[in-house]
């Protein structure tokens, strides 16, 4: 409990950083850490794959598209872009409402459920029989969609005017 | 630890989830629109995991959608990113509100 | 095709009204011919030939003869259905009588549900009313043809200068003869009309045909004008006729004259007696209407703009009396309280025409406020029971009021359309025919014994005092028609003085000419009828009349009593003494002059302009009913006004803009566009601006399906 107690914590303080900060780098960071804290999470809970695959994948890969994105854009006037204070203050009163609401869900969902059942959340081992067999059609989807990705990104980030480094997906 | 329940875990979805939306709406780097979807997506999968966790019919289910979400946020971040370099390219800023050129 | 037309004799007149119809077809049909080949005259043969065979540049003349040849052979074919009819009368059943006199057809079934069907029918009835009335009409429209050809002469030339309306047009011959037969052919039809259907459609059209002949110098505003007032007025009255009429339809089943005057001597009639008055009050009203009676009387005297034949036919012996004759024959539908209602109208009527036409100077206007009068003579004479009286008067009135017409035509045109009675004067001498057949015609009006005239008013003030002694408190009824006898004497001698004798006050009056002969003869025929068509044996008898005696044959059944017939001659004397003082006053003033009439006309001063303005009836109308009328479309039309463009607006005009239709239409347009504009703010390019609506719109819902969730 400790232990949820703190991860959860510093994944909502980093998420909250993510947003209140002025700094795209900042926020990029402060991503990071909310990242690697969901990853935390679900080795908290028992699904060790996909702790993994969001450590590999995510941030080691999705992490890293943001920053290169963040330093092929940057600009002089970072700072310059601001928003008004009227829109943060719409902002924050939908998000509060929307998470009140969430979390009034939520009370009502966890009822009941307080207690994990005794076995095991399925392991790798499973999860790749389950991918090849019940879960084969959208793994396959999955894979003609990163193509489509890919040649789509290619594609869009194509050289023009000078060369560029075309972003490929993982 | 496994006393908490499904509720805290659901809560902590919810607010990565506002947090995102929050992002979103209020940052005028494009990037920064980028990364609110990601908390967005993040908060999803925190709610899919948590439930298999919690549901034992719903074990093997959860983590293969969560593993699918993480899959297609990634191909989705290349293509924004894409979408975002070409913007930057045209316009020489990321500032979305100078993209205001399909308005009424 | 004679013994077809034997056996059942009742054809011979349908026959007969349908001859002057023929003739407007065959007209029309010639003159469409004609204006169809006019613009090929040139290139096409056939057209040429067509055109020129039709008359050419100037109206044709055999056309006239045409239409006259037919009306007189329908008039001679309705002599001698009489002579049958009454030679039949003799020796026939009544049964028999029926066959042969009665016929109809159905024309339309109207179904009505679960009921037995109701239908509406042509068909034709005779008795003798009809078979009188018939005579009458067609041997007097066709006198007036005959003078037509005379008086319209100038109509033939090709181009005939309007003086009135400052214009030059094409003559019209043709076309006056064309309208006339439409005319007889309608006012026939209503003769011979067995239902109250056919009686209508026949009253609509003697009035369409009124409006195109009243209007037939339509250049002229006042024609026009006039033409437009009489259909008008006439429409009022039609209002209450149609209401009569749907009563009658709707209570009996049948609009068939006789099976209604059986239902209802029948012991239990089918409508209530409420109705019943009602019915009564709305065909009385058409008869208002028609018969110019008071508070519809306002037409007639207008209505002297069209020529002078018209006058005389529809506006003296015909068209103005079908409303008496329609009087006659419904006469049992009449309740005892309408039929007050009749007398009383008729009363006002006749006494206040007559006052009117005391002070006339225009020689029509006079003798049109005495037709005025003498229909609400009529009208009494039926209000108080005097079925006989009235109906007889009806037939001598034609005759004479015919012939001082005519002769009133012949004198205007022997004065080159000079029509005030102030600048004529000696002209006995210059038109000497015209003069005395003229004087006859007066004497006949004014009740001289032994004339046409004296029986029928005799009998008509034999009887309203007969009635006036039974019911002391409509002595009224009595009295006036007594005055208006007195009053009648005077205007008419007045008329003749002023006319004929003395020296001539106007340059016309001394050039004035005698009519050719075309003109005088049926002025002549139509004197010899005004003495002696009532005649009977013996002559001094008033009571004693042979045409008397045959209408009496025709009597309605008695369903709700007639008059007593007052058989004491004091009313004779009175009559005789009040018309011989009517004389004398007008010998006095106008023959020798002994009392001065510019005098009197000083002190009646305010009198005499109410009565020469005509008790201001066309002003009060005017004031009540025309204007309000115009302003109600004046006030409309403004409603569907285009919008002026704003900046060519003033302030009415801005009014208009605003209030009107299109004002309002346009409002809505660019309302709309306003609205269009503003909402398109919305669509402000902001990509986060969109993401926070969204987020506001996704808030919404998921609160909605959470307070369901919770709630549930």
């Amino acid at each position: 409990m400790i232990l949820f107690t703190a991860i959860a914590s510093a994944t909502g303080l980093s998420a909250l950083a993510v947003v209140l900060s002025r700094n795209i780098v900042r926020s990029a960071v402060w991503l990071l850490f909310t990242l690697v804290g969901v990853s935390l999470l679900y080795f908290l809970l028992g699904a060790e794959f996909v702790g993994a695959t969001q450590l590999i994948v995510y941030v080691g890969g999705t992490m890293v598209l943001v920053v290169f994105g963040v330093m092929l854009t940057a600009q002089q006037q970072f700072l310059k872009i601001r928003t008004r204070p009227q829109e943060w203050i719409v902002g924050i009163v939908l998000a509060g409402a929307l998470f009140t609401l969430l979390a009034t869900v939520s009370l009502r969902l966890g009822e009941g459920r307080t207690t994990a059942p005794t076995e095991s959340m399925p392991g790798t081992g499973q999860l790749g029989v389950g991918f090849l067999t019940t879960y084969l059609l959208p793994f396959e989807i999955i894979s003609v969609h990163l193509l489509v990705v890919l040649i789509g990104a290619a594609y869009l980030a194509r050289a023009k005017r000078r060369p560029r480094e075309g972003v490929a997906s993982d | 630890m496994t006393e908490l329940g499904l509720t805290p875990y659901l809560c902590l979805g919810a607010f990565l989830f506002a947090c995102g939306l929050l992002c979103i709406a209020t940052k005028r780097n494009a990037v920064g629109i980028l990364m609110g979807v990601e908390l967005v997506l993040n908060a999803a999968n925190v709610n899919f995991v948590a439930c298999a966790r919690f549901v034992p019919s719903f074990a093997l289910e959860g983590q293969v959608f969560a593993l699918l979400v993480i899959v297609l946020a990634a191909g989705e971040a290349a293509i924004a990113l894409a979408i975002i370099l070409n913007f930057y390219n045209n316009h020489a800023t990321v500032d979305v509100d100078r993209a205001d050129e399909l308005k009424g | 095709m004679v013994s077809w037309l034997l056996a059942t004799p009742g054809r011979l007149y349908v026959v007969a009204t349908l001859l002057p119809l023929a003739a407007c077809a065959l007209l029309l049909v010639g003159g469409c011919l004609r204006g169809v080949c006019r613009p090929y005259r040139e290139s096409h043969p056939i057209a040429r030939f067509l055109y020129f065979f039709l008359g050419g540049h100037r109206p044709l003349r055999s056309g006239a003869y045409l239409a006259t040849g037919a009306m007189a052979l329908s008039a001679a074919l309705a002599i001698f259905g009489l002579v049958r009819y009454l030679d039949e009368y003799q020796t026939l059943s009544p049964l028999e009588m029926h066959q042969h006199w009665v016929e109809s057809t159905t024309w339309a079934k109207v179904e009505t549900s679960g009921a037995t069907a109701m239908t509406l029918e042509i068909g034709y009835r005779v008795d003798h009313l009809t078979a009188l009335m018939f005579a009458m009409v067609a041997f007097v429209s066709t006198m007036i043809f005959v003078f037509s050809i005379g008086y319209m002469a100038d109509e033939t030339e090709e181009l005939h200068e309007d003086h009135e309306a400052h214009i030059t047009r094409p003559g019209r011959f043709g076309r006056f003869f064309l309208y006339l037969s439409l005319f007889c052919f309608s006012m026939l039809n209503l003769v011979i009309a067995d239902n109250l259907f056919q009686v209508f459609i026949s009253w609509e059209l003697v009035g369409v045909c009124s409006f195109f002949l009243i209007g037939f110098y339509h250049e002229r505003p006042s024609a026009a004008f006039a033409a437009n007032k009489a259909f008008i007025v006439n429409r009022v009255g039609d209002a209450g006729f149609l209401i009569g009429l749907a009563i009658i339809w709707s209570q009996f089943g049948t609009f068939n004259i006789e099976r209604i005057i059986s239902d209802l001597a029948g012991g239990d009639p089918p409508i209530s007696h409420g109705l019943l008055v009602a019915a009564g009050i709305g065909l009385f009203l058409g008869c208002v209407g028609k018969s110019a009676q008071f508070p519809l009387h306002t037409w007639l005297p207008d209505a002297m703009e069209g020529p002078t034949p018209v006058s005389a036919l529809i506006h003296a012996a015909t068209m103005v009396a079908a409303g008496v004759y329609l009087v006659g024959r419904c006469f049992p539908i009449f309740t005892p309280e309408v039929r007050l209602i009749i007398a009383y109208t008729g009363g006002i009527t006749l006494f206040l025409a007559a006052t009117i036409a005391l002070v006339q100077t225009d020689i029509k206007r006079v003798l049109a406020y005495s037709t005025v009068s003498q229909l609400g003579f009529m009208m009494l004479a039926l209000g108080v029971g005097g079925w006989v009286a009235g109906l007889l008067h009806l037939l001598t009135h034609a005759f004479f009021k015919a012939l001082l017409f005519l002769g009133s035509g012949s004198v205007i045109l022997g004065c080159h359309h000079e029509q005030d009675l102030m600048n004529m004067g000696g002209l006995r001498r210059r038109m000497p025919v015209t003069a005395y057949t003229m004087l006859i015609g007066v004497l006949a009006i004014s009740g001289t014994p032994f004339l046409s005239g004296w029986y029928s008013k005799d009998m008509i003030l034999s009887n309203a005092m007969g009635f006036g002694l039974q019911n002391r408190e409509h002595m009224v009824l009595f009295i006036l028609p007594l005055l208006t006898a007195g009053m009648t004497a005077f205007y008419m001698f007045r008329l003749w003085f002023l006319a004929f004798a003395g020296e001539p006050r106007g340059l016309e009056a001394e050039h004035a000419h005698e009519s050719p002969g075309v003109m005088t003869v049926p002025l002549i025929v139509l004197a010899v009828f005004s003495v002696c068509v009532a005649w009977g044996w013996p002559l001094w008898d008033p009571h004693a009349s042979y045409l008397g005696h045959l209408l009496e044959k025709a009597l309605p059944g008695p369903a709700h009593g007639l008059a007593i017939d007052d058989s004491t001659h004091s009313s004779g004397w009175l009559a005789l003494v009040v018309a011989a003082s009517g004389f004398g006053l007008a010998l006095l003033m106008y023959g020798t002059r002994t009392i001065d009439p510019t005098v009197w006309k000083a002190r009646a001063g305010a009198l005499y302009t109410f009565l020469r303005e005509k008790w201001h009836f066309d002003e009060l109308y005017d004031a009540v009913f025309v204007r309000p009328a115009v302003a109600l479309g004046y006030g409309t039309a403004r409603f569907d006004k285009r919008a002026v463009p704003p900046e060519q607006a003033d302030a009415a005009d801005r009014a208009v803009n605003v209030s009107s239709l299109d004002g309002v239409l346009n409002a809505l347009g660019l309302g709309t566009m306003f609205f269009g504009a503003r909402l398109r703010g919305a669509q402000s390019g902001l990509i986060r601006r969109y993401v926070t609506v969204l987020m506001a719109a996704a808030v919404a819902l998921v609160a909605v399906l959470v307070v369901v969730y919770v709630g549930s």
